[in-house]
């Protein structure tokens, strides 16, 4: 199926989710073309179904630069930063995890929290360097996003991917993300972990 | 038998008492470490059973919780015994191992078997000292079983002075090592090595496999069920009955303080039943350590918005879960535990504080002047770190827009 308009292509999507082995998987955020339209948080608030208050993918703004004289043009643009859960590679919610809740699957590099062990004591939200996890309040568990890990069993993409409507999010394998990436940008563009490569090891790459 | 797994064996686990179980960062494994058998591996799901179980209930002995269902000759079938025994006049009650060469009131498979209320029955039956007649353990082939003994002599030799009884109350008496009869060599049948094999790999096969997918089941509960589930330990029931019979004086025990008002007695807290634990203001209100204890000395409540957090020293089995669970590490256990406070039944409130509601997340928090939860503000400061850092480099857009700016501007300044 030829998806038109998309960056990423179909067919690399279906390589990475077929390929056998540890693997990671991964999204890609080009904040050059973010325009902050929250399509993919609502995207992900209807697929995942999540109460008021808990979202999988806020976009955080920020700004950059400064605004010092008025006489000279403003040094100054606020990016729009969508922030799903990073899946990072060690992950600090894991390591806080009171009841050992959280795994990090070994297949494909997702981190999930086991909605029967939680306590819903938030210490991962409290470990974790994005403050990701939320509190569902109605299960008192904890809650995060899973990259869509039912629409992958589909072979589908994460609904907050197929929802932009600017195209700036891609899906896929770390290593074919990062191949897709120099392919089309290598000339300007350096990769980007939130936290700046914190200890964590984030595995979501943002290109600005 | 419910609730405990591989129910067909002599020894069951009782999950819901288990500290490895509760929480995987319990550094616990003291059933481990005790058995002779080996038989017994901490999995990600607590203690299990997995060789060739003798049954000596060691296990059971060691345990701060007592989370193991011994079949048969369980502490109520031994106290039976004990009470069997115990006719007066009687001046001291003899307990022996298997293999101690002496005559003895009580046999158990190994000294390590010893409880508290084992050597409390006997003088609250009026018996003046109990003795444990104690061969050299280190020669014995079970030697790690007894590596408890030590604590628990140390332990109810404060349970005796808090009973008026004094430390030499209970007394320890070396006996020779009784002979085991050589093993006759014979070939190995294949039965033997079967039987050896399957020992040593059961639970191997299983343990290798992933997680499983569904939801977790433990004899039909969830975890969440299992952890809700609160039960006393059996072994401080069995004490605290035991602690509650030291009645009146029996005729011919020496006269000793009554019980209604127990002397201070204070003890290393390593070596005490019970921690005494206190808690500082660094409390967050999460309830974790609540939650995760495992006989329900600790409750978290709020009542009226305010946070409250019981203790109940009886309940309590020195097991520390709270105090290693807790993330702000506001609860800690003091050096030395009072002894009397088994026998009070006094619940203590380690804090009570005000509580408001996060603007933001709508939980309810320790008041500390503000509207939001130190969650909500830590996170706000967490996301603006991490993207700070994600654009710390200088930013080549504004480069290009200046030399972008140059080369509109030149040309305009050369018309003019």
């Amino acid at each position: 199926m030829a998806e038109v308009g998309t960056f990423m292509p179909e067919e690399t999507v279906q390589a990475s989710l077929k390929k056998k082995g540890p693997k990671q998987y991964t999204l890609w955020v080009d904040l050059e073309y973010c325009i902050g339209c929250h399509a993919c948080t609502m995207g992900c608030k209807a697929e995942n179904n999540t109460p008021v208050g808990v979202d999988y993918n806020r976009v955080i703004e920020v700004e950059v630069g400064e605004y010092k004289d008025p006489r000279q043009k403003p040094e100054l643009r606020v990016y729009f930063v969508p922030m799903p859960c990073m899946h990072c590679g060690k992950p600090a919610c894991l390591a806080a995890c009171p009841v050992g809740a959280i795994t990090k699957r070994k297949e494909d590099g997702i981190v999930l929290i086991n909605k029967d062990k939680c306590i819903g004591c938030r210490y991962c939200a409290w470990a974790c360097p994005f403050g990701h996890p939320q509190f569902n309040a109605e299960a008192q568990v904890m809650e995060k996003c899973t990259l869509c890990v039912h629409r992958l069993e589909q072979g589908l993409r994460p609904a907050c991917v197929d929802t932009c409507v600017a195209r700036t999010r891609f899906f896929g394998e770390v290593d074919d993300l990062v191949r897709l990436i120099r392919e089309k940008r290598a000339s300007r563009v350096a990769l980007g972990f939130a936290g700046g490569q914190a200890t964590t090891d984030p595995s979501v790459l943002y290109t600005k | 038998m419910d609730g405990t797994r591989l129910a067909g064996r002599a020894v069951a686990v009782e999950p819901a008492l288990c500290s490895r179980l509760r929480t995987p960062r319990s550094a616990c494994a003291t059933c481990a470490e005790v058995c002779p058998a080996g038989a017994i591996r901490i999995t990600d799901e607590g203690a299990a059973i997995v060789g060739n179980c003798d049954g000596c209930g060691v296990c059971f002995a060691a345990c701060p919780n007592g989370a193991f269902r011994i079949r048969g000759r369980d502490d109520h079938a031994i106290l039976t015994g004990i009470r069997d025994r115990c006719r007066p006049p009687l001046s001291e009650f003899r307990i022996r191992c298997a293999r101690g060469d002496a005559p003895a009131d009580l046999a158990l498979p190994c000294l390590g078997r010893l409880t508290e209320v084992m050597l409390l029955e006997p003088l609250r039956l009026g018996a003046a000292v109990t003795e444990i007649l104690e061969p050299p353990c280190e020669a014995c082939p079970s030697a790690r079983a007894v590596s408890q003994l030590g604590k628990l002599l140390r332990g109810t030799r404060a349970l005796c002075e808090l009973l008026g009884r004094g430390a030499d109350a209970i007394r320890q008496r070396r006996v020779p090592l009784r002979r085991l009869p050589a093993r006759t060599e014979h070939s190995v049948t294949r039965r033997d090595f079967l039987r050896v094999m399957e020992s040593q790999t059961t639970g191997l096969a299983a343990a290798s496999l992933p997680a499983s997918s569904g939801p977790t089941e433990r004899a039909g509960r969830s975890f969440r069920e299992l952890l809700a589930q609160r039960r006393d330990s059996p072994k401080r029931r069995f004490l605290l009955e035991c602690l509650r019979g030291f009645g009146p004086t029996p005729a011919g025990a020496p006269e000793r303080v009554p019980v209604p008002s127990p002397p201070a007695v204070e003890v290393p807290s390593r070596d005490a039943i019970f921690a005494e634990l206190r808690a500082t203001n660094q409390c967050t209100g999460c309830g974790v350590c609540a939650t995760l204890c495992p006989t329900g000395a600790l409750t978290a409540r709020w009542v009226d918005r305010q946070f409250v957090l019981d203790f109940r020293p009886w309940a309590c089995t020195n097991c520390q879960v709270c105090v290693i669970v807790c993330r702000p590490q506001a609860i800690h256990s003091r050096e030395t535990a009072r002894v009397d406070r088994l026998l009070r039944a006094q619940e203590v409130r380690l804090l009570q504080v005000q509580g408001a509601t996060c603007r933001f997340c709508l939980a309810a928090f320790p008041a500390d002047g503000t509207e939001t939860c130190p969650l909500c503000t830590d996170r706000h400061r967490k996301q603006q770190a991490a993207l700070q850092a994600l654009f710390k480099e200088r930013e080549p857009w504004i480069e290009r827009r200046q030399e972008n700016a140059k080369s509109i501007t030149a040309p305009s300044q050369a018309s003019t």
